[in-house]
């Protein structure tokens, strides 16, 4: 089960979130391509990757001498589907207080 | 900006309605989603000031948010100010919440706008997003690649 609180706090920081963005954009790519774009050393890069996959948002793998980085899904609709759905927030509510008026009101 | 109305009657007076979405002890016995709990909360929607309310889902993750009830007029209406609370204190954007009670065949309806949801919201459907650019690129991609 992924949490919430380390996919979140993965992305708060600007390096990785453009990492995060960069696999959406283009797919799975090895790290050395990371690197260069982002103006950060190798073995910095290496340590937000490792955040990102500790974090279930972005997932491994080895090819040859090559480490291949993508996006793992599921972890963020995890939080889209929790935060972002209004409406289902407000409906299971009203679903209980319906319950709730009935059971304190019912005669 | 999205909007939700979620309009529902209720086979009970106005006026008990309208306790039962404001007064503390009652707002606790529905408010949020399925399978939490709410470990900290202050949701005391009959006077005007801060409120905040924390779920937790059964995997211990929280979920906060805040706000201010910004008008109350019994027992016809209140609203407060909506924002979710991300870790690294980061905020989402603020959206607004109403409550209106009015009279209805049978009892009294109770209609629930909220208001001023980022654009990419589920509100609007089509798109699940979030606070900015990245979140909704992110949700996007979500989309078209559901597995």
């Amino acid at each position: 089960m992924t949490h919430l609180t380390d996919t979140f706090a993965a992305l708060s920081d600007p390096t990785r979130l453009a990492v995060v963005e960069r696999l959406m954009a283009e797919g799975e790519l090895p790290a050395g391509r990371l690197v260069e774009q982002a103006d950060i050393s190798a073995p910095a890069m290496s340590r937000h990757l490792k955040v990102l996959r500790q974090a279930g948002l972005v997932e491994q793998r080895i090819q040859g001498t090559s480490r291949l980085y993508s996006v793992r899904a599921q972890a963020l609709r995890t939080i889209a589907d929790w935060t972002l759905d209004h409406r289902a927030f407000w409906e299971a509510s009203m679903d209980r207080l319906a319950t709730h008026l009935a059971l304190q009101d019912g005669d | 900006m999205g909007e939700v109305r979620i309009t529902r009657d209720f086979p009970v007076t106005p006026e008990r309605l309208f306790r039962a979405v404001t007064q503390r002890a009652e707002v606790l016995e529905w408010w949020g989603h399925d399978g939490m709990t709410l470990p900290d909360t202050a949701l005391d929607f009959t006077r005007e000031g801060p409120w905040h309310s924390e779920m937790r889902d059964a995997d211990g993750n929280r979920y906060r948010m805040s706000g201010q009830v910004t008008h109350i007029d019994p027992p016809h209406s209140v609203g407060f100010t909506w924002t979710w609370h991300l870790p690294e204190g980061m905020r989402a954007p603020k959206s607004h919440v109403t409550f209106t009670v009015t009279p209805a065949a049978g009892g009294a309806r109770l209609i629930i706008d909220h208001r001023d949801l980022p654009d990419d919201d589920r509100a609007a459907r089509h798109e699940t997003g979030w606070t900015s650019g990245p979140m909704v690129r992110l949700a996007r991609h979500l989309q078209t690649h559901p597995h």
